[in-house]
């Protein structure tokens, strides 16, 4: 049982993390319950103030759950599955 | 320098070697604002419509906004305009680095090129001294070459220079005028149009500072503002530490990073390529920046080959990756110096070149018409090298490519697989997933672009707030407003990157502070939605039908075949007719009398 987890940008470049797996426990869990258990790694402690701050913020998070920003589910309370996939970026702009 | 309300032009005719100067009145300044709202003004004073963009009738403008070169952060633009000889309608390219800063320095606002010199000539613009000067010893030479030649031989150290390369010199549908070395005023073939005047470089070196109408409550306004940028994670921190190839990895997550000529929308080696891994591989040295910009997004790289240059940044290293196939990062850093060197459109160069690999791919481009070139194989680095040489120099098969994927593809009775709206190939997002984005391609007014109203914004990276991408309902207002705002910051002279952390009223605040011309919110957008009417209205003159907003048909037909947005076309009816209301435009797209008069623009 496993939801990947991909991470980009700065955050990458902070956290030396880049594609890893987490456990899915019952076979699915709340999109804020990872972010929090993710904020614990070293150079991901900004995803703890995400999951407890929100992403409705000026210049937010972009997570992404199998592609689909989470913002366009349900928010951090997307229930992410087993199998499903993870994408998280920090605030990003470019053009 | 004083506060100087009137927009002063340098008028130099290429033809006669006569140069003059002049000054526009108030009444434009205010209406327009300056740069991309001044220039098109002028343009339109100037062209009837059926000039060739190739000859002397064209001109060339280099145009400056009222807050380019003083302390406003990202003050430094400037916008190259002409009729484009890539989409025959209107060519407006902005572009960084100091030069344009240089050139307001000089006491020039707005540098008028007319005519066609009998020989190559450059033109020197040393405050009050403008002289033109041959530059037969330069023609054929890259621009790295030229730049640093002139600077040697004038002895002019803090001097600036924009100019072009081979592909300008042969009339490169979409060649670019380069400045400061690595800066492009990129699309539409501004630089082909300088190559037909036989105007090789402007060489800028000023030394008065513009100066606002009120220096103290201007100066307090751009503190503010710079301290925003700063604590903005976009402005402060994301687009400093990647610049914005940050977005190779956002964009092809969403399912819709355009690869192999927009055949599909995941690129399966985004890992190799994307910002991160030019970071990681050690070809990243520092970031640089534009004058007063405390952003700083511009990539200084190097690499293991010791060669060494500026980007690739989101949209070249894409053009030159993803649309081609191609995922070797070193190849694609090459290919993009190269580009540099000879004056190439990085999208343009880049899409065309897809555009053939996929007529290679069909069969409709045979091997023996290559003259011995490597074949053109999505993915092939030799080929991505190899030709964008020939393109700049028309060599071989690079003849075919100089004209830019639509003309190619029509040649081969395949215009379906150009890439490109009204002649113009698309940028770095396949707006199957991101519909309001598909809205702005159809309807920019110089064809596929992505800084005519950057609805990637909303729509995937949440600012100023987050849209559903696959809605279509209040696209239209949300296109419009965009397009509008983009037209005042770069009429202003700032850059478009400043938008992420600074809205409408921060714009309002610095325009006012420096000109005092006391515009309120709605004047503001309302010189915004002029600029885009007149732009509009003058691509009607130039003979654009308005069955051009449009698509390539793949994009509206075509299902994405994989990833997220697997099934997914790009919706156009749904939002073209909202677009046309609420811009007052008529059911064929046409501005109504009375949009032009409420504008002012019927005399025009
Ligand atoms: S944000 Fe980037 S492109 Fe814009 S002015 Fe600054 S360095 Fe130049």
């Amino acid at each position: 049982m496993a939801i990947d987890v991909r991470i980009f940008g700065p955050l990458r470049l902070d956290s030396g993390l880049k594609a890893f797996s987490i456990d899915a426990l019952e076979g699915q869990r709340r999109l804020r319950d990872i972010l929090l258990e993710l904020g614990s790694l070293k150079g991901l402690e900004t995803l703890r103030a995400v999951a407890t701050e929100g992403l409705e913020k000026g210049a937010p998070f972009i997570i992404l759950v199998d592609g689909k920003n989470c913002m366009q589910l349900k928010g951090l309370d997307t229930l992410v599955k087993d199998g499903q996939r993870i994408s998280i970026f920090p605030p990003s702009g470019g053009g | 320098m004083g506060f100087s309300e009137k927009i002063r032009v340098l008028h130099v005719d290429l033809s006669s070697g006569q140069i003059k100067r002049q000054e526009l009145d108030d009444e434009v300044s205010r209406k327009f604002i300056g740069g991309r709202g001044a220039g098109t003004y002028l343009l339109a004073t100037m062209l009837k419509g059926q000039e060739d963009a190739l000859s002397p009738e064209n001109p060339l403008i280099f145009s400056t906004g009222p807050l380019t070169g003083t302390a406003a952060p990202t003050g430094g633009r400037y916008m190259a305009i002409c009729k484009s000889p890539l989409t025959n309608l209107v060519a407006c390219s902005n572009s960084g680095g100091q030069f344009g800063a240089e050139l307001k320095r000089t006491g020039t606002d707005l540098l008028l090129i007319t005519g066609k010199a009998p020989e190559p000539v450059y033109l020197l613009l040393a405050d009050e001294k403008a002289e033109l000067r041959p530059a037969s010893h330069l023609w054929g030479r890259d621009t790295h070459f030229t730049t640093a030649t002139l600077k040697e031989e004038l002895g002019m150290k803090g001097a600036k220079v924009a100019c072009i390369g081979p592909a300008g010199e042969n009339l490169v549908r979409f060649a670019c005028i380069i400045n400061d070395l690595h800066r492009a005023a990129g699309r539409s073939g501004v630089g082909a149009v300088m190559g037909s005047k036989n105007l090789k470089a402007v060489v800028v070196k000023g030394s008065s500072r513009p100066e606002p109408r009120d220096n103290e409550l201007f100066m307090d306004v751009v503190k503010e503002r710079v301290k925003t940028l700063q604590e903005n994670p976009v402005t402060g921190q994301g687009l400093p530490s990647l610049g914005t190839k940050v977005l190779d990895n956002i964009i092809n997550e969403h399912g819709a990073y355009p690869t192999r000529n927009f055949q599909t929308g995941v690129f399966e080696s985004t890992d190799e390529v994307c910002g991160e891994a030019l970071v990681e591989k050690g070809y990243l040295k520092k970031n640089r920046g534009c004058y007063a910009c405390p952003i700083k997004c511009a990539r200084v790289t190097e690499l293991p080959t010791g060669a060494k240059g500026e980007g690739p940044e989101y949209e070249s290293g894409w053009a030159l990756g993803a649309a081609v196939g191609v995922k070797d990062l070193i190849a694609i850093t090459e290919a993009n110096y190269l580009c540099n060197l000879l004056g190439l459109d990085t999208i343009s160069c880049g899409l065309t070149l897809a555009c053939a690999m996929e007529l290679f791919e069909k069969g409709i481009i045979k091997r023996e018409e290559l003259q011995g070139g490597p074949a053109l194989e999505f993915g092939s680095s030799e080929a991505l090298v190899f030709y964008t040489q020939k393109m700049a120099y028309r060599d071989g098969f690079g003849k075919n490519l100089a004209e830019g994927s639509l003309r190619l593809a029509k040649s081969y009775n395949a215009p379906e697989l150009a890439m490109a709206v009204k002649g113009q190939e698309l940028p770095a997002y396949d707006p199957r997933g991101v519909q309001g984005q598909g809205l702005s391609y159809a309807t920019s007014n110089r064809g596929g672009c992505h800084v005519r109203g950057y609805l990637i914004a909303p729509e995937v990276l949440g600012i100023p707030e987050k849209l559903d991408p696959q809605a279509t309902e209040g696209k239209a207002q949300w296109v419009k407003v965009f397009q509008d705002l983009t037209a005042v910051i770069d009429s202003m002279g700032m850059c478009l990157f400043t938008s992420f952390a600074l809205g409408a009223e921060d714009y309002l605040a610095l325009l006012n502070a420096f000109t005092g011309r006391g515009y309120t919110l709605e004047e503001m957008m309302e010189c915004g939605e002029r600029i885009w009417n007149l732009e509009r209205a003058l691509n009607i003159r130039f003979g654009m039908s308005p069955e051009s907003d449009t698509l390539p048909e793949r994009l509206l037909k075509e299902p994405m075949p994989e990833g997220p947005q697997k099934g997914n076309t790009v919706r156009l009816g749904e939002m073209l007719p909202d677009y046309y209301k609420l811009r007052g435009w008529d059911e064929n797209g046409v501005p109504s009398g009375e949009t032009l008069k409420r504008l002012g623009l019927d005399q025009v």
